[in-house]
Order: structure tokens, then C-alpha cells, then sequence
């Protein structure tokens, strides 16, 4: 044993440089691993910990929307509910926009808070510009005066306010009677800036401050009212952390304590919710990450197994002596597990470093592409992140190598003193018999277990999860793997590598066309998809590599009628051939990477292209679309829908909505497709003649799923006017109010009232219960889904429409007491959607409501109205999803680029084994030109096939994602050029280097050696 | 066999690591002259300087003093590529040891030197089919290298040689890996070429038996021409 460890010591010294090539390349695959997952790391605990700063301390909000909560009977029951509170406040906040008439500035959405002097400083101070504490003394003096406030840093900066500068804003003061706000105008004095420091920074910043005193006085609130009170659980989170089902828990005992003191309010676990939010939103992101990221990883593995293999071989004569010499297998196979080990931990270091240095620049693009760049993100290396580098350096150098080492160990002595090769059997062995039954045995198992454990495959029920398509994925792969594993054992190898590949190629393909369509959920879609470009991938790096002797051939067919030396096409063409293992890891790598890079650009352009091109049929005929941030006061001083339409000659039809906030609450039964069970959301009233101009639709909408009973006879394939007239019919039975029961069968006695969701969130068939103020839930359902409705761009927050007609408006009626007038108007211009100059009418229409010369600032009556053109408000939809998928194609781009180089080496390590071989190219007559030819060509080749499956892969899952969501399939054009350019640019610079070092090999010495 | 001189040197040296404490005079002073159909043995012990001379002749390698005249062609004058291109049509190389591409068939392994020149395809592979049945090789064009016998192997090196119809076939220790059967019946197919085809052969070896296949033998010691006499004994 003794000597192969001297051996092991002794070859590391010897091929020192080879050494060093393939730790460089473990090195780089490390750091494909690494970077993916430093960045990944990264990118989700930063998100959360921008979230955690924006909430602070706070873990429940006790709120009634900014309705009065009487803090005599409210806050006795919090002190005596026995939760383990670190401290409670109480606050009064209003939403407002602030104007400053000087400048003609308007701020919309700003927070005006009223807070105790003397509130828990758990909940945060306010700093000055300067970063000081605001000492509570001090605010005291400020606020003695009731129209003095603090104003955050930024938002004067927006408002060309500074201290001292008067505002104006419009508030809702309570009318108690009538129970519903008058608003009014009233003028603030800046008297101190607030700094973003601190915690709960990010609401700070765009809030104006004041003494709960001066906001009752101002809003017309009793010494014991309040509009919210903040729970803190802890008063230090980071050390001593509230987990989200504790602070849940807190919230349900609240709110069942209030009920029972007759407090009809609003309890929410603000701080879970915000970070169940976040992570809902970051788990889908981080899919993406992770599946891309998995890819990377792999593409990584095929780096490392290449490698590895070119250590065995360039040392089969090496391991003919050992072997000769009497080394027993297991010595062998001892020999290269230990060298990569070695190789392994010292590529690990290396790895962390390189991976470190990829994510620096992935982590830095997330923040530009995700949060533009506003927060700079940092990469965020953990000791746990170091040692699972070196772990998983370790076991992939070492797991790599096992492949290898085995074959090392089974290198026929004869073979190798003779220099020759015995003819192998070409059929598997018995255990492939065992291996083939058995797979078949349990791909049967599978799928029959699915359908005890989940629904049956016969039936639809059966296909619309991920999890049952994954299962049958898994049970139908078994079968058909275990076949071709059996036609192994029956005819030859070549026929299980078909059937392998093709069952991958075949399984992909079948999932796409039949089987994608049938998931309920956008996310199991993606994850499906993500998978399915995965076994696509590896299905056709498998088949194409099992007749890689025919694909040459081809190539070399197609080489032979171009300039270069049939010499040079039949050495690079049949080299390849010869090493089918190898070049296969090879082209792999640039499949794998290409099939990802090349499938973002084509969805991205086919999501961009059909998404703006549908816009305009969608935005049913209303390209501009107002909201106001509170309702106009004073009606007589102006009509909206007769004055607006003199704004701009091509203002054709103005159409005012009434809309009010609403909590949603999912029914414990239903499950939703949204984090909480507990949300806000809008409702639209929709009068008969809000879309209609007598029995002509003015604004148009088109559905896209509705019950069961409606969606089962409808066509998806009919015309754009057979839909517009089905959707006319649905809504007319919408508008006539029947109900509906739980299982979305008509019940008119004791169903439930539908109404229309414009968010893919709240599906047809769901059923929750909404909430308004201080009055009682009550259940609805969702009759079918909007299509496309122009305010559905304008909130994060899903809204339904319902119709003055329905059972529970009368009560929402009196919510809408609030909020009397128009919140929401449709416009519809004469203009071309896309080219005209809805823009310019936007800006009209803005300074219409909020211009100087308006008869609203005037009458300081004024409204802060948003003017959106739906066609530039899509772009930025778009452009959103474009940088997204850009950000994908960066991220792969890094394997591609790491690829390139582990190339470099190989093909390095290539020349170095090949010595002999050029040697005697040499001698025939080969040129040194044709000497780099040839290794080029070789690179060449390899690259390309890995762009031409990488097209095919990619064509075949856009054409299946577009059939899915019938688009038009666009293939960018100069996208693929651009992958094409970089894959000769990287077969460039990875076979330069080895082909001039080859070209510079001497003949005479290369003839004599022997490896 | 003619009187034209179709390889000629002068004064030939070759010093490896010139000016070092390892400097070896591998070649001190060479001068010998093949004639056209001539069939020539270089012996020497080891290390005399057998292969230096061969690969200096073949352009592989370069003289550090002295000239190599083939078909009357000063080859040091020549740049690497034109000198490549010399070698490729009027040098046929024959080598002891893995003288094979081994994924390549015997065909393609034969045709090699003619896909390097402008003739098309079908017209070289048809030219190399010809050479290999002439070789005895007809029903194993298809064969990879290591489905060949060693004999059958070196058939196929000597056609590849051939294909060109090289001024000079310059073989390194052709029979080295072979037994005294394969051996006598690669130099009978040496003598036989010559023979019908006046073909000029160098050929380095150990073996006085093979060099007794050759009309004259050279006899290098020490990189110096001790004998450059007639026929072998």
C-alpha cells in the first residue's frame, strides 16, 4: 500500500501543470456553485431583511380604517388578554396628498401620522436630517401649534418644501352623524425634516408627523379615539425574535376578545403577513433562481466529470504498468479517490473565491434589476456558506471522480503494453436485466399509488397539480427508462442510450403538449415548465451523444464541401467520435446553458410581443384611466364627465366608478391563492351603464374563466367576437343576481352573491367573505374573472366588481358613505392606442384636477387625481418582466462564461494527452495552421451543437408555452445571433490557446512520446 | 536503381541543448548520398543518433549546422510551412509505435495525406482503396487500428507512406514492434515496392536481418558515419 502512496505523492510533483489545470477547473465549477448559491442567499435574506426594516418593531396593527376605535373599551382588553406584549401605542393615521401651491407640487399616498409624545420607544424615534434623536421635549414645543409637523427628508425634497414652508392638504374629518368624512383643506408648516433612519425608516420617509392631539383636533377625533394601535411582541426582533404562527396566534385571540367586547375591528399580524408576503413573492423568484441555478450547478458536475476523465486517460499507460506490476483494482480506484480529494478540497477554496467574485456581480444586478437600484445589495457569506462550498467541492470533485477512477480501475493490462484495444461486448449485463425489471416493477407501483394518493391519471383531477404530474412523470420515466434499459440487455447499448434519451425527449414533449395545459395555478405551471426544460435538455444531450458517430458524420458530410482541408474536418470529426463521453459532457455543458439563455429570450419576447400587442383589445377601449386619492367635495363646482371631455378635442366619453376599500377573509375551507388568509382589497360599483351607452358597450371586457357550468361550453377558440359576445352574455346574467352555492351551482334561496375578480388571484369558484367598515362579514363568490379591466394595473391589491343590484350593497352602501363620489373614471379618447397622443391628455387631464389654474386648487377643493395611459403603464409591465428575464439570462450567462473557460482547460489538458498524435499529424504534412484547425474545429463543433439543441429545446418550449396561453411564438432573431456570435466568440478563445500551444508542439519530440 | 542523388547531406550536426551543461552532439558531421530506388539501413546502438538523423532528414527537425538536399531541394532554406508542404509530398513517414490514428479507420487513416491536398474526395479515397488492396488490405479498409494484426497495421502506415508517391520513405524502427514472421514480411513488401516501383526507402534499425533487406548499410557510433559501405552482411 505503501507505494501507492509514495506513487500519489510522486505523480502530484510530476504533473504538477496538470495538476494545476484540473484544480483550476474544479476551482471554477466550485465557483459556478458557490456564486448560484451566495446569490440566491443573498438575494432572499436581503429582501426580507428590506421588509424587516419597513416594518420595524410592529407585529400587530389593530385598525378600523381610519374610523374612529374607541381606546377606553380597546385598550383594557388588550391590557387584560394576558398576551406577552413588549409594549402597544396608539396613533392616528390618514392618508393625504400634500400640495405646495408656490411650487404647483403634489405629493399623493402620504402617511399624516398623529402619535403620542410619550409612546414606547420600542416603536422607533424620529431622527433629524442630521441623524439626532427628536427629543420628546423638544416635539412638545413643536407641536404646540396645531398646524406645525415634521415632514420625512425626501418627500419635502419632492414637494421644493424646506422648513418653515407652508403645505396644504386635504384630510377627512369625521362627520359622526352621518357617519361618513367631510373633507377639507388644511395648511401644515414644516417645522422639522425627519431623516430615514432608523427602523420602520421606509414608512417614516414619506409620512408628515404630528401630536396625536393636534390630529384628533384636526380630524375631529374624541381624546379616547385613535385609528390604529401597533403591538410589538418583542421589543428587540433580531435577538429575540416573534415567529409568525406566535404573532398569528396573538392576532386570532385579539380579534376574538374584541368581538366579545363588541369591538368590531380590524386585527392583522402585520409583521408576519408583510414577511409571508415577501416570501410568497421571493418564492417564486427563488424558483426561478433555483431551478436556473440547479442547471448552472449541473452544467458545473459535467465540468468536473469531464476533467476527471481526462485525468485516467491521459494516464491509461501509467495505470497498464501499475496494473502489470500487480496493483490491485481497488488501489487503482484508492489512487484517484485520494488525488480528488485533494484536488477537491484545494478546487474548494478556490471555488469560494471565484464563486464570491461571480456573485458580487449577480447580487449587484439583482438590485438594479429588482429594486433599481435603490438598496444596495451586498453578497452575504456565511460560515455555513463556506463549509457547504467545501463540502460540496469535496463530494462533487470526489463524487466525479468515481466515475473515472472506476474505469481507471478497469483499464485492461494487455490493452495498454500492447497499445491495442480488445472488441468490447456491446450488450449490458444480467444486472441490467434486474435493473430494467425493476424499474418497470416500480414505474407500474407509481403511477398506481398516485391514484389511491392523489386523483386518478384517468380523470382531469388527476393532471392538475405539479405533484401529480411530477409523480407521473416519475412512474411513466420508470417504465419506459426500465424498457430501454431491458432492450440493453436484449440487443446493445446503443439502442438503451436511444431509448434513454428518448424517453426523457419524448416524456418532455408529451408533458408540454397534453399535460402543462391541465395545471390550475400559475406557479405548479412554472415549476413544471422548469422541469420539463430540464429533461428536455438532458434528453437530448443523452440521445444526441448516443449518436454522436452519426451527428459527425453529418458535420463532416456539410465540412467537406467548405474550403477547410478534408484533413482537418475527418481528424476534428472523428476525434470526437472517439471520445463520445467526453465530447458529450462537453456539448452538454453549452446545451444545458443555451437551452435556458435561448429559452428566456424567446419567452421574453413572446410574453413582450403578445402581451403589448393584446393590450390595446383588452384595455376595452379605455387607454386612460383617472384615480383619485379622495373624492371631490363639491360636485356643482365640477362635473368630471361633461368638463373633462373639453380638455382635449380627442377626449370622446368620460365615465366616473364609485370604488371603496374592503377587507377580504378567506373561509377556513377555501384555500386561496394568496399568503394570508387576511387582505385588503377594492371593490368597483358597476352600473349597467358604467360600460354601456344604452345598448352599446362603450368600455368593453372580455372573461376569461367562469364557473364551471359557463366556462365548459365555452369555445376557446373562438373569434375575438364570438368571446365579446359570450362575455356580454355572462355579464348580463351577472348583472341580473343570481346566487350561487359553494359548489358553484345556481341556488337562489341559500347561495351566495357572486361577483367579478380582475385579478387571477381570486379565481372563479372561490369563496371568502368581505368585510367593510363596522359591519359584518358576508360570504361571496367568484363568478368568473375579468380578462382585462384597466384599473387591474393600477393596484396591488385585487379588486372585485360587484353592481348596485346585488343583496349586502345596501350595507356596503353606506361604506361607501366614505367615499361619496367618483374615486375612478374611465376615459376614452379618439387617439391611437399605442402611437397617439394619450400621453399629452394624461398630462391635460392631471393639471385639469391638480393644475394651479384648476378650478379645484382654486377652490381648495383640490383632489390628487393619477392620470394613467394603460399603453405606458404596460411598457413598464413589460419592461419589468424583460429585465426579469434578462437577469436569467445574466445569471445562465455565468455558467457560460465559466463553461468557456473549464473548456479552455480541457482542451489544454486535450493538446498535453495528444501530443503523439499531433506529432505524427505533423509528420504526414500538417501545417501549424491546420494543427489549430483541427482543435478548433473540434471546439467548433461541440459549441455548436450545444446552440443548435439548445434552438431546437427552446423552440419546442416557447411553441408549447405559447400554444399554452395562445400567443404567437417569437424567436428573437437577434438574440439567437447574439448567442451564436458569443458561442464562436467562447469556441474562439477556448481553442485558441490549446490549438497554437498544439501548433507548437515539436514534431520530433512528439513522435517519441508516449503519454 | 538510378544514379540521381535523391537525398544528400553535408556536413549535418546536431547538438541538443547547445551551450548548457547538458549539451549532447547528437550528430557530428553527417554526410551521406541516397540514390534514387535506393534502399538504405541506418544501424547504431542506442542512443548513436539514428532517429536525430531521420527526423533532420524528414524536416521534423532542424540541423544546428550543415545541409539536407532532397530531389535537390535545400529543405533548410525552407519556412515551416513550406517545408510541411515538402514533407507532404516527398516524404512518406513509417513509425515503430502507434503510427495509427486509432479512430480512424484504415481507409481514413491512409487517405489522411491526400485530404490535406485540393483532390476531391472520392478520387482520394478511391486512390488510398487502391493502395490498401495493393497492400493485401482490400476487405479491411473499414477496420479501426485495433482490429488490424501489427502487421496489417504497419500495411496500412506504409500505404498512408506511399500514397503520395514520395520521393523518399524514411521508416523509424518499422519492424521494432513486430515478430521475425511479421517482420519478413513487412520487408519483403519494402523490397518488393522497390522493386516494381524503384521507390527509395531509409530505414533505421537495430536489426542486422532487416538491414540485410537493404542494398547498403550506414553504420553511425557516437553521431559519426562509421560505415557508410554496400550491402549489409
Amino acid at each position: 500500500m505503501n507505494y501507492i502512496n509514495n506513487l500519489i505523492q510522486k505523480t502530484f510533483k510530476r504533473r504538477i501543470g496538470k495538476n494545476v489545470g484540473t484544480l483550476i477547473a474544479i476551482g471554477l465549477a466550485v465557483s459556478l456553485m458557490v456564486g448560484v448559491q451566495i446569490t440566491i442567499t443573498s438575494f432572499a435574506t436581503e429582501a426580507l431583511d428590506f421588509f424587516v426594516d419597513v416594518i420595524g418593531e410592529n407585529d400587530v396593527i389593530i385598525s378600523s380604517f381610519t374610523y374612529p376605535i374607541n381606546t377606553t373599551t380597546t385598550i383594557p382588553v388588550i391590557e387584560n388578554s394576558g398576551i406577552d406584549y413588549a409594549a402597544f401605542n396608539i396613533r392616528i393615521t390618514q392618508q393625504v396628498a400634500l400640495y405646495n401651491l408656490e411650487y404647483g407640487s403634489l405629493e399623493k399616498g402620504v402617511s399624516f401620522v398623529g402619535f403620542e409624545l410619550d409612546e414606547d420607544p420600542i416603536f422607533d424615534n424620529l431622527y433629524d436630517q442630521n441623524g439626532t434623536t427628536y427629543r420628546r421635549s423638544k416635539l412638545g414645543d413643536l407641536f404646540k401649534n396645531e398646524s406645525h409637523v415634521l415632514i420625512g427628508e425626501d418627500l419635502a425634497e419632492n414637494l421644493n418644501a424646506t422648513l418653515g414652508t407652508t403645505l396644504k392638504l386635504r384630510i377627512g374629518e369625521l362627520n359622526e352623524a352621518q357617519f361618513k368624512f367631510d373633507f377639507k383643506t388644511f395648511d401644515v408648516k414644516i417645522v422639522g425634516l425627519v431623516a430615514e433612519e432608523g427602523k420602520g425608516k421606509e414608512l417614516g420617509g414619506w409620512s408628515i408627523w404630528t401630536s396625536i392631539e393636534n390630529m384628533r383636533s384636526i380630524i375631529g377625533f374624541g381624546d379616547d379615539e385613535c385609528s390604529e394601535i401597533n403591538i410589538a411582541l418583542s421589543s428587540d426582533h433580531e435577538n429575540n425574535p416573534i415567529s409568525n404562527e406566535d404573532a398569528k396566534i396573538v392576532e386570532e385571540q385579539l380579534l376574538e376578545l374584541l368581538v366579545e367586547a363588541g369591538e368590531d375591528l380590524i386585527v392583522i399580524a402585520f409583521r408576519a403577513l408583510i414577511l409571508e408576503t415577501a416570501d410568497e413573492v421571493l418564492k417564486d423568484v427563488l424558483l426561478a433562481f433555483n431551478l436556473f441555478g440547479a442547471l448552472i450547478i449541473f452544467s458545473g458536475v459535467l465540468l468536473l466529470v469531464n476533467i476527471q476523465l481526462i485525468q485516467v486517460e491521459d494516464r491509461v499507460q501509467q495505470l497498464g504498468i501499475l496494473r502489470a506490476i500487480g496493483s490491485r483494482r481497488r488501489e487503482i480506484v484508492r489512487l484517484f479517490l485520494v488525488e480528488s480529494f485533494i484536488l477537491g478540497f484545494l478546487g474548494s477554496f478556490l471555488g469560494i473565491g471565484g464563486g464570491y467574485t461571480m456573485s458580487i456581480f449577480l447580487v449587484d444586478r439583482i438590485g438594479k434589476t429588482f429594486f433599481d437600484g435603490e438598496i444596495a445589495l451586498q453578497p452575504n457569506v456565511t460560515a455555513g456558506a463556506v463549509g457547504y462550498s467545501i463540502a460540496l467541492g469535496l463530494i462533487l470533485a470526489v463524487g466525479a471522480g468515481v466515475f473515472p477512477a472506476i474505469r481507471a480501475a478497469g483499464v485492461d493490462v494487455i490493452e495498454v503494453i500492447r497499445g491495442i484495444k480488445k472488441t468490447k461486448r456491446k450488450k449490458t449485463g444480467k444486472l441490467s436485466l434486474a435493473i430494467g425489471l425493476s424499474l418497470i416493477v416500480t414505474g407500474i407501483s407509481v403511477l398506481v399509488a398516485q391514484s389511491f394518493v392523489y386523483d386518478s391519471i384517468l380523470t382531469k383531477a388527476g393532471w392538475n397539480t405539479a405533484i401529480e404530474q411530477w409523480v407521473f412523470m416519475g412512474g411513466a420515466g420508470g417504465i419506459l427508462l426500465g424498457i430501454s434499459v431491458l432492450f440493453g440487455y436484449l440487443f446493445s447499448r446503443k439502442i438503451m442510450g436511444n431509448g434513454i434519451g428518448l424517453t426523457f425527449i419524448i416524456l418532455s414533449i408529451f408533458m408540454l403538449l397534453l399535460s402543462l395545459p391541465q395545471t390550475k395555478g400559475m406557479e405548479d405551471n412554472n415549476k413544471i415548465l422548469i422541469t420539463l426544460v430540464v429533461v428536455l435538455a438532458l434528453g437530448t444531450i443523452i440521445w444526441v451523444g448516443v449518436n454522436l458517430n452519426t451527428v459527425t458524420n453529418f458535420f463532416r458530410g456539410v465540412l467537406y464541401r467548405t474550403r477547410i482541408k478534408k484533413g482537418v474536418s475527418l481528424i476534428a470529426s472523428k476525434y470526437m467520435t472517439s471520445k463520445t463521453i467526453r465530447s458529450t459532457l462537453t456539448f452538454g455543458i453549452f446545451t444545458l446553458v443555451l437551452t435556458m439563455n435561448i429559452f428566456a429570450s424567446v419567452y421574453q419576447a413572446t410574453f413582450a410581443y403578445n402581451t403589448l400587442e393584446s393590450v390595446e383589445f383588452y384595455s376595452g377601449g379605455a387607454p386612460i384611466y383617472i384615480e383619485l386619492d379622495s373624492p371631490i367635495a363639491n360636485e356643482t363646482l365640477v362635473n368630471v364627465e361633461t368638463e373633462l371631455i373639453e380638455v382635449d378635442d380627442s377626449i370622446e366619453h368620460v365615465k366616473g366608478i364609485n370604488s371603496t376599500l374592503i377587507i377580504i377573509t378567506s373561509d377556513e375551507e377555501v384555500e386561496l391563492d394568496v399568503p394570508t388568509n387576511f387582505f385588503p382589497g377594492s371593490v368597483d360599483l358597476i352600473y349597467n351603464n358604467t360600460f354601456k351607452n344604452g345598448d352599446e358597450y362603450v368600455f368593453d371586457f372580455l372573461f376569461e374563466q367562469s364557473l364551471a357550468q359557463f366556462n365548459d361550453k365555452y369555445k376557446q377558440a373562438g373569434s375575438e367576437r364570438y368571446k365579446l359576445e359570450y362575455s356580454h352574455e355572462l355579464w348580463d346574467f351577472f348583472y341580473n343576481r343570481t346566487k350561487f352555492n359553494k359548489d358553484g351551482y345556481i341556488d337562489n334561496e341559500n347561495g351566495m352573491p357572486t361577483v367579478i375578480s380582475t385579478t387571477p388571484i381570486l379565481k372563479p369558484g372561490d369563496v371568502f367573505n368581505i368585510t367593510g367598515i363596522g359591519f359584518t362579514t358576508f360570504p361571496v363568490i367568484v363568478l368568473a374573472n375579468i380578462q382585462q379591466y384597466p384599473f387591474s394595473l393600477s393596484s396591488m391589491f385585487p379588486t372585485l366588481l360587484i353592481t348596485p343590484t346585488i343583496d349586502f350593497f345596501p350595507r356596503l352602501n353606506l361604506h361607501f358613505g366614505l367615499y361619496p363620489s367618483y374615486m375612478k373614471f374611465l376615459v376614452k379618447t379618439s387617439e391611437d392606442f399605442k402611437e397617439g397622443r394619450n400621453t399629452i391628455i394624461t398630462e391635460k387631464i392631471e393639471t385639469f384636477f391638480n393644475g394651479n389654474e384648476s378650478k379645484l386648487v382654486l377652490a381648495e377643493d383640490f383632489v390628487a387625481a393619477s392620470a394613467n395611459n394603460v399603453w405606458e403603464e404596460m411598457l413598464q409591465v413589460v419592461d419589468f418582466q424583460v429585465r426579469t428575464f434578462d437577469f436569467l439570462q445574466y445569471f445562465v450567462g455565468f455558467g457560460l462564461i465559466v463553461g468557456a473557460m473549464g473548456m479552455v482547460i480541457i482542451a489544454m489538458r486535450n493538446v498535453a494527452e495528444r501530443r503523439r498524435e499531433i506529432g505524427m499529424k505533423r509528420a504526414i504534412g500538417y501545417k501549424k495552421r491546420q494543427i489549430i484547425g483541427t482543435i478548433m474545429l473540434e471546439l467548433f463543433i461541440l459549441a455548436g451543437l450545444g446552440l443548435i439543441i439548445g434552438l431546437i429545446n427552446s423552440i419546442i418550449l416557447g411553441w408549447a408555452f405559447a400554444r399554452l396561453y395562445d400567443w404567437l411564438l417569437l424567436v428573437p432573431p437577434l438574440r439567437i445571433l447574439l448567442y451564436t456570435g458569443i458561442m464562436i466568440g467562447i469556441a474562439l478563445i477556448a481553442a485558441i490557446l490549446p490549438g497554437i500551444r498544439a501548433s507548437q508542439v515539436t514534431p520530433a519530440e512528439a513522435i517519441r512520446y508516449v503519454g | 536503381m538510378s544514379e540521381k542523388i535523391i537525398l544528400k547531406t553535408e556536413n549535418l550536426h546536431k547538438i541538443y541543448a547547445q551551450d548548457t551543461p547538458m549539451e549532447v552532439h547528437a550528430l557530428k558531421g553527417i554526410n551521406i548520398a541516397i540514390k534514387k530506388g535506393e534502399m538504405v539501413a541506418i544501424m547504431g546502438p542506442s542512443g548513436c543518433g539514428k532517429t536525430t538523423l531521420l527526423n533532420l532528414l524528414g524536416g521534423i527537425d532542424q540541423p544546428t549546422e550543415g545541409q539536407i538536399f532532397i530531389s535537390g531541394q535545400d529543405i533548410n532554406e525552407l519556412t515551416d510551412t513550406e517545408v510541411t508542404q515538402f514533407r507532404l509530398k516527398n516524404i512518406g513517414y513509417i513509425f515503430q509505435l502507434f503510427n495509427l490514428f486509432e479512430f480512424l479507420t484504415a481507409l481514413e487513416n491512409t487517405v489522411l495525406p491526400l485530404f490535406l491536398t485540393d483532390a476531391s474526395r472520392l478520387e482520394a479515397e478511391e486512390e488510398s482503396k487502391m493502395m490498401l488492396r495493393q497492400m493485401g488490405l482490400g476487405d479491411k479498409i473499414h477496420h479501426l487500428p485495433n482490429e488490424l494484426s501489427g502487421g496489417e497495421q504497419q500495411r496500412v502506415a506504409v500505404s498512408r507512406a506511399l500514397l503520395m508517391n514520395p520521393a523518399i520513405i524514411l521508416g523509424d524502427e518499422p519492424t521494432g514492434d513486430l515478430d521475425q514472421d511479421t517482420s519478413t514480411e513487412i520487408m519483403n513488401l519494402f523490397v518488393s515496392i522497390n522493386e516494381n516501383y524503384n521507390q527509395t526507402f531509409l530505414v533505421v534499425t537495430h536489426s542486422e536481418y532487416i538491414a540485410s533487406f537493404c542494398h547498403r548499410t550506414i553504420r553511425i557510433v557516437d553521431g559519426e558515419i562509421i560505415d557508410s559501405g554496400g550491402k549489409g552482411d
